[in-house]
């Protein structure tokens, strides 16, 4: 029998004995312990300084370029400029008065306004 | 007042962390027991337990060997129970809680299924009671005087009227015999 096994049931002839044991135990208490005690501390040191620094500038390094990529290969621009006059006469339609003809015996014209 | 467990701690002070699990598993199940009469509960009383080994370990340079170790576990244990009645009750009832007002005893807790992956202390406490009952008087008593009592070697040796590497001997014998009874029911670790 090892050593931690024995000392684990002299442990539990103890508290039986005392009558100071509970109705049932985990069998993996004391290694639920040891593992938070072995856990590593996090503290602030220079190398985990630098590495959090390091994966946050890989980080936004990474989403600019995805940034880049995927907006800019997708808009399409005029090759045209913008500023460029427009050629065709507009037509203001709110201030333009069209003369009426009366239609009686000629064939009224495509264009042409019926008097009322 | 010599503290059985001094070498021990001396070795975890130094450096030799995994050396706490002797502490652990030499203790856990009265310490848990002991959570259990104020939390009501095993799954509680496991965290809090848990939570008093892994306070001591951290606090374990600030113990002075003023008092035995597992008295100042004890202590620490009771506070951390105390901290999760407290915390519950803010959630709960509006109840002072005195030091000794969650104790209570086993026999009102109903036999409860064994959860998987625990050890059902109940069978374990059986058998060894029926061990201890069958155990010759002599080695009864060196059992009885250590490990129920507390008594020193020297305090040992008076009342049984015996040298100290008999009575030794003879306790290393009958905790041979107890620790036997339990091994099968530990044999799947």
């Amino acid at each position: 029998m090892n050593n931690i096994k024995n000392i684990k049931l002299t442990g539990f002839v103890k508290a039986i004995l005392k009558k100071e044991y509970p109705l049932y135990m985990s069998k993996d208490f004391s290694s639920k312990i040891m593992k938070q005690i072995n856990k590593p501390s996090r503290g602030y040191n220079f190398f985990n300084y630098g590495l959090q620094i390091a994966s946050a500038m890989t980080f936004a390094i990474i989403t600019l370029f995805v940034m880049d990529s995927v907006l800019t290969d997708k808009i399409q621009y005029s090759k045209s400029s913008i500023n460029q006059e427009v050629l065709s006469p507009t037509r203001n339609v709110a201030n333009q008065m069209e003369k009426c003809e009366d239609t009686k015996d000629s064939i009224q014209s495509s264009d042409g306004l019926k008097c009322k | 007042m010599q503290d059985d467990d001094k070498p021990v701690l001396d070795e975890i002070i130094n450096g030799n962390i995994s050396k706490y699990e002797i502490i652990i598993n030499k203790y856990q199940a009265r310490i848990i027991s002991l959570c259990f009469r104020y939390t009501k509960s095993y799954p509680d009383a496991e965290e809090v337990a848990q939570e008093a080994f892994l306070k001591a370990y951290n606090s374990l340079n600030k113990f002075r060997f003023e008092s035995k170790f597992y008295s100042w576990l004890h202590r620490i244990a009771i506070n951390c129970s105390l901290n999760y009645i407290n915390s519950k009750e803010k959630t709960k009832e509006k109840e002072t809680i005195s030091e000794n007002s969650g104790l209570t005893e086993h026999k009102g807790v109903a036999s409860i299924e064994t959860p998987y992956n625990a050890y059902n202390m109940q069978t374990m406490a059986k058998k060894i009671e029926s061990v201890y009952n069958s155990l010759p008087e002599d080695l009864k008593l060196v059992i009885k005087l250590r490990d129920i009592d507390d008594l020193s070697y020297d305090e040992m040796s008076n009342i049984a009227k015996l040298p100290i590497g008999t009575i030794k001997s003879k306790l290393h014998r009958a905790r041979e015999i107890l620790t036997k009874a339990l091994e099968k029911y530990t044999e799947d670790e």
